[in-house]
């Protein structure tokens, strides 16, 4: 081996090696920090409703990068460049849909709020020791949190079959795109990129209000 | 100049590698059940992890779940004990693939569209 080409490879070595080590003290400089506090009780309704407001503001930001991706695939005039596009595009609106799937974070916390607010309910109806009119103030919130809690996860619901059927049409585009390409048939390929760019404007419009209606529990006790 | 170009390059390709093993590929699995799941204790799992919501007394129901990219097996459990694979398909990058199972006659089966 080269001296050139070893000295090379021991920077890189010895540059990773720190930037782990960088990397590792910071992660441990954190954990002590972080044990430094007192313990805290997880409250599922503040975890929730901060995901919430994550969510809708990355959905938002998500929302208008696809408007403006899909705005220039309508410029494009190269197929390389659009095909490129689309590809992006479709990132976009899978990272979108991963933020609202069932598994995701979101409504992993949603439906422990919902779960977290039934077992109050249990407990405070079969409570001895609190007055009635405190129960009932109790049982009455912890009502209200689990009802706001499913709406707002039957919301973001409703994004989630939105963004779905928005992948899978930009999915099967994009699939007879390369049918298309296949057939070397460069002007169709443009023509089917520049529709799918308009619809696509056209869902993400009614998207972002859908979206911007989401409201989060708002934990009253 | 040249070595404080290596250790720049160098750099970049550890925070490259770094980010890429922090975030894997995901593709999107959406099943649909178009019966009412009458056994209580049915779950579906897909490559083992259980698939929570989907296995109910409802008549239908629909997820869409985050799925590693790779293949994936959809099976059927009754209790521990006894389990059924119901399809075999293949995830891709930022792709969504749609599994329904349906009833026919009384055999639970599965079809996929990719």
């Amino acid at each position: 081996m080269p001296a050139r080409s070893r000295f090379a490879n021991i920077v890189f070595i010895s540059v990773s090696l720190s930037l782990a080590a960088v990397s590792g003290a910071a992660t441990t400089a954190a954990v002590a920090a972080e044990a430094d506090k007192a313990p805290q009780v997880a409250n599922p309704v503040d975890d929730f409703n901060r995901a919430v407001v994550e969510a809708k503001k990355s959905l938002g930001d998500l929302s208008s990068k696809i408007e403006e991706s899909s705005k220039q695939i309508e410029g494009l005039t190269s197929t390389e460049a659009a095909r490129a596009q689309v590809a992006e595009l479709q990132s976009l609106i899978a990272d979108a849909l991963g933020q609202v799937a069932d598994n995701g974070k979101v409504m992993t916390l949603g439906q422990k709020v919902v779960d977290y607010a039934r077992s109050k309910e249990a407990l405070f109806d079969q409570d001895t020791k609190f007055s009635a009119e405190e129960r009932q103030f109790l049982l009455k919130e912890w009502r209200r949190i689990e009802t706001e809690a499913k709406r707002a996860t039957d919301d973001l619901g409703s994004a989630r079959r939105e963004f779905t059927e928005l992948l899978r049409q930009v999915q099967a585009r994009s699939d007879y795109i390369e049918e298309l390409q296949a057939l070397n048939n460069a002007q169709q390929m443009l023509d089917v990129i520049k529709k799918l760019a308009g619809e696509v404007r056209a869902a993400s419009g009614s998207m972002k209000s859908l979206i911007q209606s989401v409201t989060a529990p708002a934990p009253g006790i | 100049m040249s070595q404080l170009m290596a250790w720049a390059s160098a750099g970049l390709i550890a925070l490259g590698l770094n980010s890429c093993m922090s975030e894997e590929p995901v593709g999107y699995v959406e099943i649909k059940r178009t019966f009412p799941q009458t056994t209580s204790h049915d779950s579906y799992r897909l490559n083992g992890v259980e698939v929570a919501g989907l296995a109910s007394a409802d008549p239908s129901a629909q997820i869409v779940v985050r799925q590693k990219v790779g293949k994936v097996v959809l099976e059927l459990f009754r209790g521990e004990q006894m389990r059924w694979q119901l399809c075999t398909f293949e995830v891709g990058k930022n792709r969504l693939v749609s599994a329904t199972i349906y009833l026919q006659n009384r055999d639970i089966r599965c079809s996929v569209q990719a």
